[in-house]
């Protein structure tokens, strides 16, 4: 007889191969993401929460929602006609002579007037009076930080003022153009953290958008931080945080309760958390498409709160901000604002670049960019993005209507605009329109634990698996053996004649 | 010909005071004001709603349906190769 064909050895065998598949499908259980399980320890702020410098402002995603929907305060024209008004004044009021030093009201008018005159679109009168101001400071012979507002407001007029005519091929434009992003660059030498480094992103703006003056096409490449347009990013995969699990270890140890750091011993303490950021910008080609300007990756939080303040304190929308807001936000993972940013910039594209090609290539790219994020959304929570969306603008951009006619009534009605109750009874009339923040701030700290029990089904699966597989080969090995004669003695022999059967009987 | 030519021209123009160059630093007497309004209103703990995604999570929720149908496959496979193993070959049936 066969061994194969003895039934408890092949019982014994069968119960060998579920043994062996059952431990080496509890070994791959045991590493499968399935038997990963965390254990809360509690909520923590991002790595973003700790700002670039002691006491400098740090990012909040609300930040970024809420310059997408106008969810922030706007001077109105009567504001600046006012204050431009009132600035002359003053610079005429200073009295002059031949070596006296003006004072420092003096110079703020100028810079004010300046400004003003910058928001009304009249650029060449603020260029003349800011040219005017840095000679008499260079004449008193002020240096260094002292020129900074300078060096930043006649760089940012030249600039303003430069950019459309050198666009259209005028050569003088683009040399004041040029001289302006220098001057910016200026600003920045003299006073690097000024308004946590957003003339950086000035700069880095200006240097993509003129480098885009003679190749247009890398409008289509690259946002204005360097992220590639053409490549697939899934937000799923996306977050603000670059390694999780180390972050888990670190956060509960090293994040204080001061989210401000205005202690600068407490900021030297977490400021290595800020390389826990994911970074982004200056991916692949950028360096050879540019050719200057950020050459770098960053951490996002920096170009996100530079366009933020530009958005908000300089000239507002623009779709080479949205654009890059929503490449940054994809990035991150951060969907719904990503979303809301390719909504804006798709509504902003006659302001791209004046060109029906590219206009419609960056629209079909921000639609394109929405389709992938509403993919890794539930069908009913993707059908509600654009009413929501619209809602939102419509509510901000009605509350910056209102903050204007407010401020043009108040003028109108003779209150001073240094009266430090001009704008109470606005805010009396209306809620804070700044969106607090939500929990896309906090990062929820867990504990990685290896769960056994959760690694039993793949061990099952393997037992199962592998014993079938054996007790099918079994079968087959038993089935081309010979068939052994029965012990019994009760053999039925054949007999060489057809059809004959004899039975042998005591 | 002449209206095509205006028509085009005012297009033109329109285009380029549409597109705007970045607007960005400008440093006035309402700045600091306007950098510590911005901050405060983000800064301040007390603020807190639901904005944005849902908070950054390192826990990957588990799903009940996989973990089940291995098992039942595995359990299936067991029987299946037990009920195999306990046939004995029975002998062809005499001619």
């Amino acid at each position: 007889m066969s061994f194969f064909q003895d039934r408890s050895a092949r019982l014994i065998l069968i119960g060998l191969a579920a043994f062996l598949g059952g431990l080496c499908g509890f070994t791959l259980g045991v590493q499968s993401p399935a038997a990963q399980v965390s254990e809360p320890i509690g909520e923590f702020p991002l790595p973003h929460h700790v700002p670039r410098q002691p006491g400098g402002i740090s990012l909040r995603f609300a930040m970024v929602h809420d310059v997408l929907h106008e969810r922030f305060a706007r001077h109105g024209k009567a504001y600046y006609e006012e204050r431009n008004r009132r600035a002359r004044q003053a610079i005429e009021k200073e009295p002059r002579s031949a070596g006296r030093k003006p004072s420092a009201k003096y110079f703020a008018a100028i810079d004010d007037l300046g400004v003003g005159l910058d928001h009304l679109g009249q650029d060449d009168e603020a260029v003349h009076i800011l040219r005017d101001k840095l000679r008499q400071q260079q004449a008193l012979r002020y240096q260094g930080r002292d020129l900074y507002t300078t060096y930043a407001n006649l760089g940012t007029f030249l600039i303003h003022g430069n950019f459309a005519r050198a666009r259209n091929g005028d050569p003088e434009a683009r040399r004041r153009l040029r001289e302006g992003i220098a001057l910016v660059q200026k600003a920045i030498e003299v006073n690097p953290d000024a308004h946590f480094g957003r003339e950086t992103w000035q700069v880095v703006t200006a240097e993509f958008l003129d480098a885009a003056i003679d190749h247009p096409d890398i409008l289509l490449d690259y946002d204005l931080v360097g992220d590639r347009l053409r490549d697939y990013v899934d937000p799923s995969q996306a977050g603000s945080i670059h390694d999780r699990r180390e972050w888990a270890f670190y956060a509960p140890t090293r994040v204080t309760g001061d989210e401000r750091y205005e202690n600068r011993q407490e900021w030297e303490n977490a400021r290595l958390l800020r390389d826990y950021i994911t970074r982004v910008g200056s991916e692949h080609g950028w360096r050879e498409a540019l050719h200057r300007g950020q050459t770098s990756v960053v951490p996002f939080d920096e170009p996100s709160l530079g366009i933020v303040g530009m958005w908000r304190l300089g000239g507002g929308a623009n779709p080479h901000f949205a654009l890059a807001l929503g490449e940054i936000m994809l990035r991150v993972g951060q969907r719904y604002i990503a979303w809301c940013a390719y909504e804006r910039a798709a509504r902003l594209a006659g302001r791209f670049w004046p060109n029906r090609r590219l206009q419609e290539e960056f629209t079909a790219h921000c639609r394109r960019r929405q389709t992938v994020i509403e993919e890794h959304l539930a069908p009913e929570e993707g059908a509600t993005l654009r009413p929501r969306f619209e809602a939102e603008l419509d509510y901000g951009q009605h509350y910056q209507q209102a903050y204007e006619q407010y401020e043009a009534e108040r003028i109108a009605a003779g209150t001073p605009l240094d009266d430090p109750h001009f704008y109470d009874a606005f805010h009396r009339q209306h809620e804070p329109i700044a969106s607090p923040s939500g929990p896309s701030e906090t990062y929820a700290a867990a504990r990685q634990q290896v769960s056994l029990v959760r690694a039993l089904p793949h061990a099952v699966l393997g037992a199962g698996l592998l014993a079938f597989v054996v007790a099918c080969g079994l079968r087959l090995l038993t089935r081309r053996a010979p068939l052994a004669p029965q012990a019994s003695g009760h053999v039925e022999p054949r007999t060489g004649s057809a059809g004959g059967r004899h039975t042998l009987s005591g | 010909m002449r209206p095509v030519l205006t028509a085009l021209l005012t297009l033109v123009t329109g285009l380029v005071l549409l597109v705007p160059g970045a607007r960005a630093c400008l440093n006035d007497s309402d700045l600091r004001t306007r950098e510590r309004e911005f901050k405060s209103d983000y800064l301040d703990k007390s603020r807190t709603q639901p904005t944005g995604s849902s908070p950054d999570s390192v826990s990957p929720r588990p799903s009940n349906g996989l973990p089940l149908a291995m098992t039942g496959f595995g359990a299936a496979f067991l029987i299946g190769a037990a009920v195999i193993g306990a046939r004995n070959r029975t002998p062809p049936p005499p001619a």
